[in-house]
């Protein structure tokens, strides 16, 4: 690999937007510190899940998020307001709120707010009310947070009224593509000047609330029940669907003019953004097409050439479908050498509409750390991408990383693409 | 006003509460929205209180409980409604 240019902060401009704070809950575990060596190592977040088997799922395996105390985080009375989703977002958001130093009088103010995303809501929490419901067929036993609970906008409205932020407050839903979207739109309102600081990411429930649907419609991984860790196998040419899972990534963008006048300290710049539909008139069917306009879009919007990449996650879900027509579009834009590609699904499934922040949190420890996660359980290579083998991490990979691109796709053919620079301590 | 009743609803109050400390030191007289309850644990208090008295407290009485005086009248007017029912 040739020697990279490193971007210091002398060389931000004022207006760029820079990342200054990070929070994750995932399978790995619930804080970046803890996740970083747990992705090097390539361990899997995924696990057999008894109720997927009590319901009747086909699949068993889901990644879960083990060992949150959430008394440790909010009060009872904060409590009541969340469901799963906006519990993992709240968390999430205090972390990255902690690692921003920011204080309350950098909140409280209408240049602050808050983008935070789910693709699904609180609806395990709804299905909860609909049993009080059903059993008692009076509505006023579910009390009073039938609805803030379980909004789409419940991570947002919990986030704001926890941090007294007074300008955006708000949630993107794209499906699988929200927490990258949310981050996106958090950009561009900081880049077009209407905040200088946005806490902004996704979250999305764990559990069979979440996963019932996808189950039905023959899109998990069912034939790896008795080897959970070996389920989730993007690029593999036995992949056979995706793991169910869920979790939490959220991150604190700032206009560098205000981050450096508060004395934060940058961990990278967001250098491109892109979003846009397939246009092909199918809700789930990867477009070639549109992810080569994509791809080619975010380049253009970060001023980039193909060989300035050194890193993409990948959407990457284990589908049979998805994985390879993503990598062949890859391909096409950046070339076929000259960067590495993983997928963070291989360690801890598919966080749904929390993937896109996730696996952002991924993507800035490997700008931190100088490293390369992998994608694992890869035992043999879909022989349709032989030719692209020299791409893929199959084990961590220790380098440095300057620029990195992560891409989602959702349901409703909404694609989004990122590209993050790194920041030289 | 009914002593135990009262201290019963103090207690479901501290628990939706974000200043128990103020509902330690409150009386019949003091506004429960004081107290640091917001308008949706407002809520799910009054359903707290209804299946810890096992009594249905009507909208209309609902709409009145400011105090906490209030809420002790609206449970025991409730019970007594359910005794009356019963008895007839």
């Amino acid at each position: 690999m040739p020697a990279l240019d490193e971007l210091h902060t002398a060389d931000l401009r004022p207006d760029d937007v820079v990342i200054t704070g990070r929070g994750v809950v995932c399978p790995l575990g619930n804080s970046v510190d803890a996740i970083v060596e747990p992705m090097r190592e390539g361990k899997s977040g995924i696990a057999y899940d008894p109720e997927f088997k009590e319901r009747g799922f086909r699949s068993w395996v889901a990644g879960r998020i083990n060992g949150l105390n959430p008394e440790e985080h909010f009060s009872e009375t904060q409590r009541l307001s969340m469901s799963r989703a906006s519990l993992y977002s709240s968390v999430a958001a205090q972390q990255a709120v902690r690692e921003a130093k920011l204080q309350p009088a950098d909140l409280e103010r209408e240049q602050s707010g808050v983008i935070l995303g789910s693709g699904i809501g609180g609806l395990g929490t709804n299905y909860k009310f609909y049993d009080i419901l059903r059993e008692t067929k009076s509505p006023r036993r579910i009390g009073g947070h039938g609805v803030d609970t379980c909004m789409a906008s419940t991570c947002a409205a919990n986030a704001s009224v926890l941090f007294r932020t007074q300008g955006l407050g708000e949630a993107v839903s794209s499906a699988c593509a929200t927490g990258l979207h949310c981050i996106g739109y958090a950009y561009r309102m900081i880049k077009h000047g209407y905040q200088d600081t946005v806490i902004a990411g996704a979250a999305d429930e764990d559990g069979w609330a979440t996963a019932f649907g996808f189950d039905a419609m023959r899109v998990l991984c069912a034939d790896s029940n008795d080897k959970p860790h070996k389920a989730s196998r993007p690029l593999d040419a036995s992949r056979a669907g995706f793991v169910v899972s869920g979790g939490s990534g959220v991150v604190v963008l700032e206009k560098w003019s205000r981050a450096q006048e508060r004395g934060a300290r940058p961990l990278a710049r967001i250098r491109g953004y892109w979003s846009n539909t397939d246009g092909s008139g199918d809700m789930t069917a990867p477009s070639m097409e549109g992810q080569l306009r994509l791809l080619r879009a975010t380049l253009k919007n970060a001023e980039l050439a193909p060989g300035d990449i050194d890193y993409v996650n990948l959407h990457g879900t284990s589908t049979p479908t998805g994985d390879k027509t993503e990598l062949l579009a890859l391909a096409q834009v950046l070339g076929p050498t000259g960067y590495h590609v993983s997928s963070a699904k291989s360690q801890i499934g598919h966080t749904l509409g929390a993937a896109g922040a996730i696996e952002l949190i991924f993507c800035l420890a490997m700008l931190e750390h100088g490293f390369v996660a992998p994608s694992i359980n890869i035992d043999r290579l879909d022989p349709g991408l032989e030719d692209l083998r020299n791409l893929i991490a199959f084990e961590a990979l220790e380098r440095p990383v300057r620029r990195v691109m992560s891409n989602n796709f959702g349901f409703g053919s909404t694609n989004g693409s990122i590209i993050l620079e790194g920041i030289a301590a | 006003m009914h002593d135990q009743t009262l201290s019963e609803v103090k207690a479901i109050i501290g628990k939706f509460s974000e200043r128990r400390d103020a509902v330690a030191a409150a009386d019949a007289s003091t506004p429960i929205k004081e107290l640091g309850v917001s308008s949706l644990n407002f809520i799910e208090m009054v359903v707290r209180f209804e299946e810890t008295f096992n009594v249905s407290i009507p909208d209309d009485e609902f709409q009145k409980i400011a105090t906490i005086g209030d809420a002790v009248t609206a449970i025991l007017a409730a019970q007594a409604g359910s005794a009356q029912a019963v008895a007839q």
